[in-house]
């Protein structure tokens, strides 16, 4: 969950967005984090380039846990 | 799962409140009317084309926004694109449509090139484009006159090989060809 966290504030600060402190499982990308289009893009490259994993393989994924699902291979 | 979906009649007046919200016509070239008639005029006359082809994308059965490859050229190999999501749950998945439309056309239509026109301000699908691969390859300045005003116009394009480049982290965006897509992509 510390590899993701990291990920999803380098992405949010790229984006000039405050970084935040801790990931749930039930914390929602798009509600919670405020991802948007891109953002969600750049996430799928780096956890492919990272974990060897496309989340997006199996349908569209809402929330950090179902991030973490997928590359955990559940 | 994301399905392309062939454009058919029973889904212009969704596509049509899609295409007539602020979110979506801002960075259109035209603005329409909410016309169902001139809609269905508008379908009538896209669909005998053979350079064009409109999809509407679904995921996992909902109908989200709407997809085309526009001046198709197989003599040339290449063709230009465009999309929209409409649906506003779901404007965060605008990027990761991309990929399986160029899967599609670099290694199911074997063609060469994809371009795109982005009405300037449109940041975001600037930077995803770049994200795939894409060159810019210039600025028609003042291009289009709306809203009172001129706008210009950013050309990109994505050669295959740059996609070639690309692809492997996308390999799984596929579109099923053996499912209800298989009439819409054949």
């Amino acid at each position: 969950m510390n590899k993701l966290l990291n990920i999803i504030n380098q992405i949010l600060e790229e984006a000039g967005n405050s970084p935040v402190n801790s990931l749930e499982n039930s914390t929602r990308l798009r509600d919670d984090l405020n991802l948007d289009s891109l953002m969600l893009a750049e996430l799928t490259v780096i956890i492919e380039n990272e974990f060897g994993v496309d989340i997006f393989e199996d349908g569209i994924v809402e929330t950090i846990g179902e991030v973490v699902s997928k590359i955990e291979g559940k | 799962m994301i399905d392309f979906i062939k454009l058919k009649e029973e889904h212009l007046e969704q596509v049509l409140k899609w295409r007539t919200k602020e979110n979506v016509t801002k960075f259109m070239f035209t603005d329409i009317e909410y016309n169902l008639i001139n809609q269905k005029k508008w379908f009538e006359k896209v669909s005998k084309r053979p350079t064009e082809k409109y999809w509407v994308i679904a995921i996992k059965g909902n109908l989200i926004g709407l997809l085309s490859l526009n001046n198709l050229d197989f003599a040339n190999k290449r063709t230009s694109w465009g999309f929209y999501i409409g649906d506003d749950n779901y404007r965060m998945y605008g990027g990761i449509i991309p990929p399986y439309l160029y899967n599609y056309v670099f290694y199911h239509l074997n063609l060469n090139k994809i371009t795109v026109e982005i009405m300037e301000g449109n940041h975001s699908v600037t930077k995803i484009h770049k994200l795939h691969g894409y060159r810019e390859v210039g600025i028609f300045k003042n291009h289009i006159f709306k809203n009172n005003q001129f706008h210009d116009v950013y050309l990109m394009e994505l050669l295959k090989v740059d996609w070639d480049k690309k692809s492997s982290k996308y390999k799984k965006s596929v579109i099923d060809l053996n499912n209800k897509s298989k009439e819409a992509l054949s």
